[in-house]
């Protein structure tokens, strides 16, 4: 591939930058608002290579179109006309990781094994369940907002102001991406969904595999225990609210009609007076209950951020650490167990997790885990609507006090000297191993 | 009125001091089960307006979902009256009014009765909508001071014993009615405990709102009968008496009561770790629930055993079959004993507590203090009881260096520097006759309570360091009134109680909304000396020679960023949020009404 030399602007303090020889490549596509990274490994004459994600959020799409980024990705790794990947991970279900999964390019894709968390496997009952609650609530949140976006015109303008059917669309079964995940590409790759079961005894927590020689994989997430379990189909109050909507509307009064008094006899009738309410009580009470399709939103989207595989490489003395979009239910149970401690404390390679929002990266890890040693990629964009993301202090925080460590997606011509850059489209750091 | 054939007009008959009504004790699911139709006695308020609309609590029944009013009930009318109320059912409003308004008063009196006053929301009506709105979910909001209660149609797949897609009415939930009129009462008597300081404040409203729910439930003479046959005086055995809101919980699909007495985990035992590791309110609230259930249950055993061991010879083993309905009533007697006097315990340690930033270790120690105040011998070792059932579930006070009950209690401030408060005895009395008498001020008792207010102001200013308060920022007066108990003599001691608040200017920003306060609830005898002060204290140079508070009011600090953290880790709002937003977020996540999301209330 060829990649111009960013000129280096800010003195370097990194030492590991571009080793010569023996490094990792890992490459971020400018997909907009989503992510798809490339990691190739030296192996001998050749390399491994490891697809993770390759989608673009509806909310915040790159400088070019999806479809785009997949044929770009599909050259990078065509040798003597045949294209390669060794392993291809999708951490997750959301639209901006896997919706360029639906191109029909895929299928001359040659892929050795396809890594999905446990909760995609379709032969796992919890899997189900977790996949069925999360999609129907989804779907029929997607269709509330339509519904209700008709009709009321306020709601349209704060839902348009707010992202609302962006993040819930973002949410919904992403079928015709999954399936090219599940039953895609060619080389009859083989499909692994981590970690596995410790009874199959395959991939449970840590692993090999002939795909990646040299390789030694560390699942660190999703968690199977009970209690995370349980909060990936908790079903808020407003979803049940949600849910029951369509019904709601039609039905009137939960009383007869002989018990009604009308609005206009309390404010007229004298022994009615201490029922009367003012303008703010009546507001009060009638706007019970907004906000309910954001939060609905918001808390599936978190939901399924935590389902995503949160993985670590051991390769040499590099340890790469890709989280997905892993929220605090998952950072928590990795962040607790005592045989990821040590190996968190000795990141070389973070890919920020989700676009570098404020609580998907907790501080504890970059404050008492992530030391000085590491390079970081984050691929975000920012949008009008969501301006917290990326978060501004965390990308400094990762960045670190000189700046050097990071770089983002959206903002190439600013990537620091151990980065290289091509136009808008694709930035590359390499890691010593 | 014209007397009838020289007989005494209306006038004439003694008014009646209670009103019977009748409530569902549980809620409408729970159908006929024994006991589930009670009657209640609650005041007999001499002007009570249809609604009903009463002296403290005013029923309001407009519907915003379809923007309408029902029928208010008329409790005096004659009908009502010569038969104690409507009779429970769900398909009327009007009986929905009058149990919501029944189960409030009980509430309430619990209140007065505990707290040895009468609370009242300072000369307004607390408001109660039984259907607001379209929700499984109900709510007390501050402003405007008010209950609304939702109703919404049960789950059409898994509604338990509800028919599939019934209306379910949150308002026929002596549960929920309790919990919500408590946190009424928790927000009447510390307003400060609505900003989410630290992880207890908020967990600590749910819990007591509970407890007193619970507790209620064995104020039902049936519903105890029934339990303790049932379950062979083992009263802690699931069951409706020690769960809460069954209906609602079927009804939503959860397949279960809402919550019980029993430990947020799987195994429902106490566990050192769920304080530790528990975040969301409600779950953390079912921690303080479960130690104050224990501390009940083991004392309510305490006081079984030798009547147990009389209907069995000494053996202390019943025997199998039927219990003997004697022995039953006779322990029935002994439960609600217990249950009415933890539930007064858990009322009358509000005096006790501080005006902001509350820990379960806080509520602990204002426990110890106020029962061993009223009964230092502490006869069936309750005390005792609660100590331990904190202690298992690894819950101490901070600052504190052991967990005997002598450590425990505040420390007295008797003999201390601080000055005597000023003319507290006059003015304390005519506050004590006002209380006794239950019209609302005139103008000029207005005015002497302005002017006690203004001198008790004073004094704290005056005092500051000496009341663990920072001697740099200005003191505002939270509240004060007198407070009426037994000495263990049988005599009657007034004593005054105070709060003050100190809020360090432009701390929001740096917790999300809710600022840094500090304050002292200060407790002082009839002559003017302080007995105890209370003190959350702020940090700061005065207390450069003083480590042990030093180092409290520092980790205070610590605390609440810590937890303005972990909400932030958990919210799943964050990453779309805006600054606005941002900036009042700590209040935004706990208002009451998101709060009672079925999230929480699950």
């Amino acid at each position: 591939m060829s990649t111009k030399k960013k000129s280096a602007k800010k003195k370097s303090t990194t030492k590991k930058k571009a080793a010569s020889g023996r490094a990792i490549t890992i490459g971020m596509y400018n997909v907009g608002f989503g992510d798809a990274f490339l990691v190739r490994i030296p192996d001998g004459a050749g390399e491994r290579r490891i697809l993770f994600d390759c989608g673009m959020h509806l909310g915040g799409p790159g400088p070019n179109p999806i479809a785009a980024v997949a044929k770009r990705i599909i050259d990078d790794v065509t040798e003597n006309g045949k294209a390669r990947i060794d392993v291809v991970v999708g951490t997750h279900r959301h639209s901006d990781h896997v919706s360029g999964f639906q191109q029909k390019i895929w299928s001359k894709l040659e892929v050795s094994e396809v890594w999905l968390p446990w909760t995609e496997n379709p032969k796992d009952p919890r899997a189900r369940k977790i996949l069925e609650s999360q999609s129907k609530r989804s779907l029929a949140l997607v269709q509330h907002i339509a519904r209700r976006a008709k009709k009321d015109k306020k709601f349209r303008a704060a839902a348009a102001a707010s992202g609302l059917m962006e993040i819930a669309k973002n949410n919904l079964k992403n079928a015709p991406a999954m399936k090219t995940l599940h039953e895609g590409f060619s080389g009859s790759p083989q499909r692994f969904f981590l970690p596995t079961s410790e009874k199959a005894n395959e991939r449970p927590r840590t692993f090999t595999t002939p795909a990646l020689p040299g390789v030694k994989i560390h699942v660190l997430g999703p968690s199977k225990d009970e209690v995370v379990i349980a909060k990936l189909v908790k079903e808020e109050e407003m979803l049940f609210r949600l849910q029951q909507s369509a019904s709601e509307e039609e039905a009137g009064a939960p009383f007869k009609p002989r018990w009604v008094i009308k609005t206009a006899d309390v404010n007229t009738k004298p022994e009615l007076e201490q029922f009367r309410l003012d303008e703010k009580t009546l507001k009060n009470i009638h706007d019970i209950g907004d906000g309910s399709e954001f939060a609905a939103a918001a808390s599936t989207d978190a939901q399924i951020n935590n389902t995503s595989l949160m993985l670590l490489f051991e390769i040499g003395s590099a340890v790469l650490l890709f989280p997905g979009d892993a929220q605090w239910g998952t950072w928590e149970a990795a962040l607790n167990d005592e045989e990821w401690q040590p190996l968190l404390r000795k990141v070389t390679f973070l890919k920020v997790g989700h676009h570098a929002s404020e609580n998907a990266t907790p501080k504890t890890f970059v404050d008492k885990y992530l030391g000085e040693e590491f390079l970081a990629l984050v691929s975000t964009r920012k949008t009008k609507m969501w301006d917290h993301v990326p978060k501004q202090s965390l990308i400094d925080r990762v960045a670190g006090p000189q700046a050097d460590r990071l770089a983002r997606s959206d903002k190439p011509a600013d990537a620091p000297a151990a980065f290289t850059t091509e136009g808008t489209t694709y930035t590359e750091v390499k890691i010593a191993f | 009125m014209a007397t009838l054939l020289g007989m005494s007009s209306p006038e004439d008959y003694a008014r009646p001091t209670r009103r019977p009504l009748k409530i569902f004790a549980f809620d409408p699911m729970l159908g006929r089960v024994a006991g589930n139709r009670a009657t209640v006695q609650i005041a007999n308020e001499a002007d009570l307006k249809p609604g009903p609309f009463g002296e403290r609590v005013g029923v309001i029944d407009y519907d915003g979902a379809n923007r309408c009013y029902y029928q208010p009930v008329n409790l005096d009318d004659e009908a009502i009256l010569m038969q104690g109320g409507l009779d429970p059912t769900e398909s009327d409003p009007r009986f929905h009014q009058q149990m919501v308004y029944a189960v409030a008063m009980r509430v309430i009196e619990n209140f007065d009765r505990a707290l040895g006053r009468r609370v009242s929301f300072r000369g307004k009506q607390l408001r109660l909508f039984p259907h607001a709105f379209k929700g499984a979910n109900a709510f007390f909001d501050p402003d405007p001071m008010a209950i609304f209660f939702g109703y919404f149609t049960a789950d059409k797949e898994n509604p338990g014993a509800n028919i599939p897609g019934q209306t379910v009415f949150s308002c026929l939930s002596h549960d929920i009615i309790s919990h919500e009129m408590t946190h009424a009462m928790v927000h009447r008597l510390r307003h400060r405990f609505d900003e989410a300081s630290n992880r207890d404040v908020f967990a600590f409203h749910e819990g007591f709102s509970d407890i007193v729910a619970i507790f209620q439930h064995f104020s039902f003479p049936e519903v105890l009968t029934e339990t303790i046959q049932k379950t062979r005086t083992q009263l802690s055995q699931p069951g409706p008496l020690v769960e809460l809101a069954q209906q609602f919980g079927y009804a939503t699909g959860a397949g279960e009561a809402l919550r019980s007495v029993r430990d947020p985990n799987h195994e429902g035992k106490p566990d050192k770790n769920l304080y530790r590791k528990l975040h969301e309110p409600h779950d953390r609230g079912s921690i303080l629930v479960a130690a104050i259930f224990d501390s009940f249950f083991a004392t309510y055993q305490q006081r079984i055993r030798d009547l147990i061991r009389i209907a069995t010879g000494g053996s202390g083993l019943l025997p199998e079959g039927y219990l003997h309905p004697d022995l039953v009533n006779r322990i029935a007697g002994e439960a609600s004993k217990s249950a009415q006097y933890v539930l007064n315990m858990c009322i009358r340690a509000f005096e006790y507590l501080p005006p902001v930033d509350i820990t379960y270790g806080d509520y602990l120690r204002a426990m110890v203090t106020a029962d061993r105040e009223v009964a230092p011998g502490d006869e069936y070792g309750q005390r005792a009881a609660l100590i331990e059932a904190f202690r298992v579930r690894g819950i101490y006070p901070k600052g504190v260096t052991s967990l005997a009950e002598e450590a425990l209690m505040w420390e007295p401030r008797i003999g201390s520097e601080l000055p005597l408060l000023p003319k507290l005895r006059d003015k304390q009395l005519s506050v004590t006759a006002r209380a006794f008498d239950r019209r609302s001020a005139t103008p000029d008792e207005e005015k002497e309570l302005g002017e006690w207010a203004q001198e008790l102001r004073a004094y704290a200013m005056k005092n500051r360091r000496l009341l663990d308060l920072d001697p740099r920022l200005p003191v505002a007066l939270d509240g004060f009134h007198s407070v009426f108990r037994f000495s263990t003599e049988g005599q009657l001691i007034v004593e005054l109680v105070a709060q003050f608040v100190q809020t360090v200017k432009g701390s929001h920003a740096r917790f999300g909304g809710v600022p840094l306060r500090g304050g002292s609830t200060i407790i002082a005898s009839a002559d003017g000396q302080i007995r105890y002060v209370i003190a959350k204290p702020l940090p700061g140079k005065h207390l450069a020679d003083r480590k042990d508070v030093r180092e409290l009011a520092d980790q205070r600090v610590v605390d609440q960023e810590e937890f303005v953290a972990e909400c932030d880790l958990r919210d799943p709002f964050l990453p779309w949020s805006n600054d606005h937003y941002l900036e009042s977020r700590m209040r935004n996540r706990f208002r009451f009404s998101a709060l009672h999301g079925m999230a929480g209330l699950r």
